[in-house]
């Protein structure tokens, strides 16, 4: 695996959630969270996901944060709050909870061998899967996956997607 | 896929470890981007805040799926992926209209007035 | 021979097709359904003439089978499919048959009702579970259709929605039924149970033909089911009880007279001609369970028997012309049924077809005669019809002759077949008695149908409605129901009269199970003193009515003055309601109430207490939930912080 598109991404995507998160202004929050999902995409293509990557940033990047937008905008928000983090008392607990859960992950990955015995080398993982080459997550690739092996689930997807349109039409529709 | 040059990298043995990724390293970023879409969706009151928050979690957990999806050497990880991010549509098409109602009802997206889901 | 399954299928689902089509389609188009229904019948009629084409004309004892797996559950297969015999293709005809003629007279009698299409709908679905019954394979299946018949049937005899009686008298008939599939599902049970346990589950089925193999196994498994004999004779007899229920049956029979507040047409095919046969049917398809026990076979005699005895007794009672028919008809079955206790199939199967014919017709008459008298039902308003309508006096003449088993009408074969039998057993306790008692009943039999004709048909006009001849949808079937009436009987002649024998006798040779006790049983020969015997009853039954109702020289207040508390049984028709009544308020109330003491002051208490428990601590609970989202996600992550933790120290 490539190092810098672990750093960079990862950069990217850490540091901007984090901004997303803290954001009193929602519209920032979205331009962050762009940012934070363009290092998601960076990711995937780095792990040889390049269809992953690439809707990363056509459906999330594009399409889904542009309805944020669109929302942000109708809604006509203001910037919550003088403090950017509403809720002190609770915080301390989330925070530590999920200090925890990272620890916790930590703690489980350092123990095993994904850490050590070649967690990211290629010829490990050759070797232990018996394959002769590295899966790449291409179009042609998953698409085989998609409509052979999971077709159902697919369109099962399809009708969720039509069945969200539908309900969200009827949500925000005042008189049916 | 993408490459480049790295070997520069293990000219230093300070930069060597950071030049080493593994599986294990995705996961714990995974975790971390996990927490901190978490820690928006604790402390924040803005809804449409809290639903950024929410996406940033399901990114988390995306980046572990295709991190072990590659470590296994099985397509399905990424198949998954897709699937979430799918849901992930359909979820802000639905989050973002109640959003709207909320808001119509409200007259605001703060979720502090909205405490009818109580015990 | 491939063409069987096709024919087999056809008759089953043509019925059901119409049923679907009348629902979905042209449920407001009610001349239509009308004939979608018709069509659907005339199909499954056509279908099944091109098999008994074909099977009758194959030798004796000719069966195929045709399934498919439709249930299976570890090594038992419940098949669904056609099984095609002699049994299953008379008893089919006889279904299609006066099928098709009643479809058509109800175009006429049902005009301008309200629920015309539903009623339509109705019958078709009664039509193919009742030949889901006759095409069965195995058990299970007729159990499911069994059920079906007894669903359609409420449905129908309740189809005057509006009319509580109507209403009533189909929760009746369901309920009473629902005994007797009580003791038909136990009897399945107990059958299928014995046979896992004795004989492994390699031979575990529920289909006929393997369930005939093993009663007739001469062998190893024969000599295991002869071990426990007891036990399968316990399973036949509780089987026996659907088909008690089903058919009428002392005691019963309760449901059938009330029955008749369904339409007319209804209470010709159902609770006439077919689905009340379904009993006698479904003894003669599971006749090799009953054949090895005489024991068995004793107590179907006696029910046969006593059945109609009592029932031709309340016949004499009647005033209304349905209700005649109804007791008729109850007593009728009790022949078919005595017919089968006495080993004789083919004789049940014989009389069951001809009073098919013949009592369809009856029905079918008197529904004529209820629709020319604007439905009056009651004799004591009717008489002197047989100018006004010529046709229908004259068919249903030609039934009442049938019924009574007057030379050469139909009805005099099948009952000499069925006394033929009785005079000659030797197997059945008490065998001569119940052949007097035949006789008996046949002399009530023409006595009350004399009566009848006389009151309706006779003397003056004592209504006040103007009564015309009915339409010729209506007459169309009375007059082929009549001719069929007339000569049915040459179905199956008895040896000494033709020189073969009885054709239907050989063609249901596939029937009898004959173990080596059982020679000679079943012999269909033609007995001169039998038919002399049969026929002087029949013949003074229709003097002494003519002596009551017609010449009227012999005084009735009189007679009944005379024989006061039994006539007053009658009326009260043996206390069989009362009685029934008498069990649910006295003996099922006090139970209720029992069972409510310990429902409410006991299980209820446990339920409640624990309950009560859990409310506290969701009481406790409830305070950390107050509506807040965030709070929510935090506390659902410390759970999953605390179970991680849990896992990572546990390993």
């Amino acid at each position: 695996m490539d190092p810098w598109t672990f750093w960079l991404g990862g950069a990217l995507a850490l540091g901007g959630g984090l901004l997303t998160v803290t954001r009193r202004n929602a519209v920032a929050s979205v331009m962050w969270l762009i940012v934070a999902f363009v290092g998601m995409s960076t990711l995937f293509l780095g792990m040889d996901a390049g269809f992953i990557g690439v809707i990363q940033v056509l459906v999330y990047a594009g399409a889904i944060m542009v309805l944020f937008l669109f929302v942000i905008m109708l809604l006509n928000l203001t910037p919550s709050g003088l403090l950017r983090i509403d809720r002190p008392r609770w915080t301390t607990l989330g925070l530590a909870s999920a200090a925890a859960f990272v620890a916790l992950i930590l703690a489980i990955v350092t123990g095993g061998e994904l850490w050590t015995a070649g967690g990211g080398d290629e010829e490990a993982i050759l070797q232990a899967t018996g394959r002769d080459t590295l899966i790449e997550g291409g179009v042609l690739d998953v698409a085989d996956q998609l409509f052979n092996a999971h077709v159902l689930p697919f369109e099962v997807a399809s009708v969720l997607l039509l069945v969200a349109v539908v309900g969200a039409v009827a949500l925000t529709k005042r008189k049916l | 896929m993408i490459a480049m040059d790295t070997t520069f990298l293990a000219s230093s043995p300070a930069l060597a470890a950071l030049g080493e990724i593994t599986t294990a390293h995705y996961v714990v970023l995974s975790s971390l981007i996990f927490a901190v879409g978490l820690f928006g969706v604790v402390t924040r009151k803005n809804a449409v805040v809290i639903l950024m928050s929410l996406e940033l979690m399901l990114n988390g957990a995306n980046l572990a799926f295709v991190a072990f999806s590659r470590q296994h050497a099985n397509l399905q990880g990424q198949v998954f992926v897709f699937f979430v991010i799918a849901v992930a549509a359909a979820e802000a098409a639905v989050a973002l209209a109640i959003i709207i109602a909320l808001n119509r009802v409200k007259g605001g997206v703060s979720l502090d007035d909205a405490t009818e889901l109580k015990g | 021979m491939a063409n069987l399954e096709l024919y087999g299928y056809v008759i089953l689902f043509a019925p059901l097709v119409a049923t679907v089509l009348i629902t979905c389609l042209t449920l407001k188009h009610k001349a239509l359904s009308g004939w979608v229904a018709i069509a659907g019948m005339l199909a499954a009629l056509t279908a099944n003439a091109l098999m008994a084409a074909e099977v009758f004309s194959a030798e004796p004892g000719f069966t195929r089978v045709y399934e498919i797996e439709w249930l299976s559950a570890g090594s038992v297969v419940i098949p669904f499919g056609v099984q095609v015999d002699a049994l299953s293709t008379l008893m089919g005809l006889v279904v299609t048959g006066v099928g098709s003629c009643i479809f058509i007279f109800s175009v006429g009698y049902m005009k301008g009702e309200e629920g015309y299409s539903r009623y339509f709908a109705c019958l078709s679905l009664f039509a193919f579970s009742m030949l889901g019954i006759v095409m069965s394979t195995n058990l299970i299946q007729t159990f499911i259709f069994w059920e079906l018949v007894g669903v359609s049937s409420y449905s129908l005899i309740g189809y005057y929605l509006e009319k509580d009686s109507a209403v009533d008298a189909g929760k009746k008939a369901f309920l009473t039924n629902r005994i007797g599939d009580f003791g038909m599902t136990w009897g399945i049970i107990l059958l299928f149970y014995t046979i896992v346990d004795t004989l492994g589950w390699d031979r575990a089925s529920f289909s006929f033909e393997d369930l005939r193999l093993l009663y007739e196994d001469t062998g190893a498994v024969g000599a295991i089911m002869a071990e426990h004999a007891g036990t399968l004779a316990l399973a036949t007899l509780l089987i026996f009880t659907g088909a008690v229920a089903k058919s009428a049956q002392v005691p019963l029979h309760v449901w059938l007279p009330d029955a008749m507040e369904g339409p007319t047409p209804v209470s010709a095919l159902m609770h006439a001609a077919t689905m009340v046969a379904a009993g006698v049917f479904l003894v003669c398809r599971l006749f090799f369970m009953f054949a090895p026990y005489p024991e068995a076979l004793a107590v179907v005699a006696w029910m046969g028997g006593i059945t109609a005895f009592l029932a031709a007794a309340l016949a004499f009672v009647q005033h209304d012309i349905k209700k005649v028919l109804a007791y008729s008809t109850l007593s009728q079955l009790g022949y078919m049924v005595l017919a089968l206790g006495m080993g004789s199939p083919p004789a049940a199967m014989f009389h069951l077809t001809t009073h098919a014919c013949f009592k369809a017709l009856l029905f079918l008459g008197s529904g004529s005669v209820i629709m020319g008298c604007h439905h009056e039902q009651d004799m004591r308003k009717m008489g002197g019809l047989r100018k006004k309508m010529p046709v229908t006096f004259w068919t249903f003449v030609i039934g009442t002759i049938a019924l009574a088993g007057i030379f050469p009408a139909s009805g005099f074969w099948s009952k000499d077949a069925i006394l033929g039998s009785a005079s000659i057993n030797h197997t059945v306790p008490g065998a001569t008695f119940l052949y007097g008692v035949g006789v008996l009943v046949a002399f009530m039999t023409a006595a009350y149908m004399g009566r009848c004709v006389l009151l309706t048909f006779f003397g003056k006009y004592r209504g006040h409605a103007h009564p015309k001849e009915s339409p010729a949808t209506m007459t169309g079937p009375l007059v082929l129901l009549a001719v069929a009436s007339l000569f049915a009987g040459a179905l199956s002649l008895p040896k000494g009269i033709s020189a073969e024998g009885g054709w239907l006798e050989r063609a249901l040779v596939g029937v009898q199970a004959a173990p080596s006790w059982f020679a000679g049983v079943h012999e269909e020969q033609f007995h001169l003193s039998v038919a002399i015997g049969g026929t002087v009853a029949a013949l003074l039954g229709l003097f002494v009515a003519y002596m009551f109702y017609g010449s009227r020289k012999w005084s009735i207040d009189g007679f009944v003055s005379k024989v006061g508390p039994l006539h007053h049984l009658l009326e009260k028709k043996y206390y069989f309601d009362e009685f029934y009544l008498w069990i649910v308020r006295e003996v099922q109330q006090r139970v209720a109430v029992l069972s409510n003491f310990i429902e409410v002051h006991i299980l209820r208490w446990i339920v409640d207490t624990i309950a009560a428990i859990h409310r506290w601590f969701g009481g406790q609970i409830r305070l950390l939930l107050d509506g807040h989202l965030h709070r929510y996600i935090t506390l659902a992550l410390l759970g999953v912080v605390v179970i991680l933790t849990a896992v990572l120290v546990g390993n």
